[in-house]
């Protein structure tokens, strides 16, 4: 297969999938998913330094 | 515009680069659903960092390609039985002469290379230089340049054995 044939082939492949639409909403379903793990952590940081700070105090009092 | 606005955007006007890399590697359209959520959710984590001075469509490809040789990595078990079945069937097509379209062609000879092998083959197509591939892989220009040409070579004894 000549690499002209090749790139022909590629472009074509891209132009099938260049055919397939991303959705809005897929999109924003990645964006939220990722915005609520990021929640999650922070949360979870702040209540693990609530803790140290508490387990800390208790310790000195 | 927004962040997410923007991103918006971008990915739904270059859905062409995500969708064909994602079907090179993955053409079942179960996985490619899934291989697509990875890749946009690193494109997102991604996106605050992009550099506007490089262009948007190599940033693009490289997280893109980058993400998906990952997950690759991660279920190669997985992988490589699938890609004995395709080897089957694609034979067996091959030995059935059946006709080929180009793409469908290009579909076939990308199914015999491995993950890396791809990459540097889309690329290569995209028109990238080896420097340019080379900063997007971790790889050196030379690597580059020694693996394209081994690519080269296997693609023409598969397509002479087809032809056969």
């Amino acid at each position: 297969m000549h690499s002209d044939n090749l790139k022909a082939g590629w472009t074509e492949h891209k132009r099938q999938a260049g055919s397939d639409h991303i959705p809005e909403a897929e999109i924003l379903a990645v964006i939220r998913q990722e915005a609520a793990q990021q929640h999650r952590i922070r949360r979870l940081l702040y209540h693990s330094s609530c803790f140290m700070f508490l387990l800390f105090f208790c310790q000195t009092c | 515009m927004s962040l997410e606005k923007e991103f918006i955007t971008i990915v739904q006007q270059h859905s062409g680069i995500i969708n064909s890399i994602c079907r090179a590697y993955y053409p079942d359209a179960d996985d490619l659903n899934d291989v697509r959520q990875d890749v946009l959710l690193q494109l997102w984590r991604a996106f605050p960092a992009f550099r506007r001075e490089a262009k948007l469509s190599t940033w693009l490809y490289q997280v893109t390609l980058n993400t998906i040789l990952t997950r690759r990595k991660k279920d190669r078990h997985q992988a490589r039985n699938e890609s004995i079945d395709e080897h089957h069937l694609n034979q067996l097509a091959a030995e059935a002469n059946l006709p080929v379209e180009d793409a469908q062609e290009f579909s076939w000879l990308i199914s015999q290379l491995d993950d890396d092998q791809k990459a540097l083959l889309i690329l290569s197509l995209e028109g990238y230089a080896n420097k340019e591939i080379a900063n997007m892989l971790n790889l050196t220009p030379t690597n580059v340049s020694t693996r394209l040409n081994r690519i080269k070579t296997k693609l023409k004894d598969l397509y002479r054995h087809a032809l056969r």
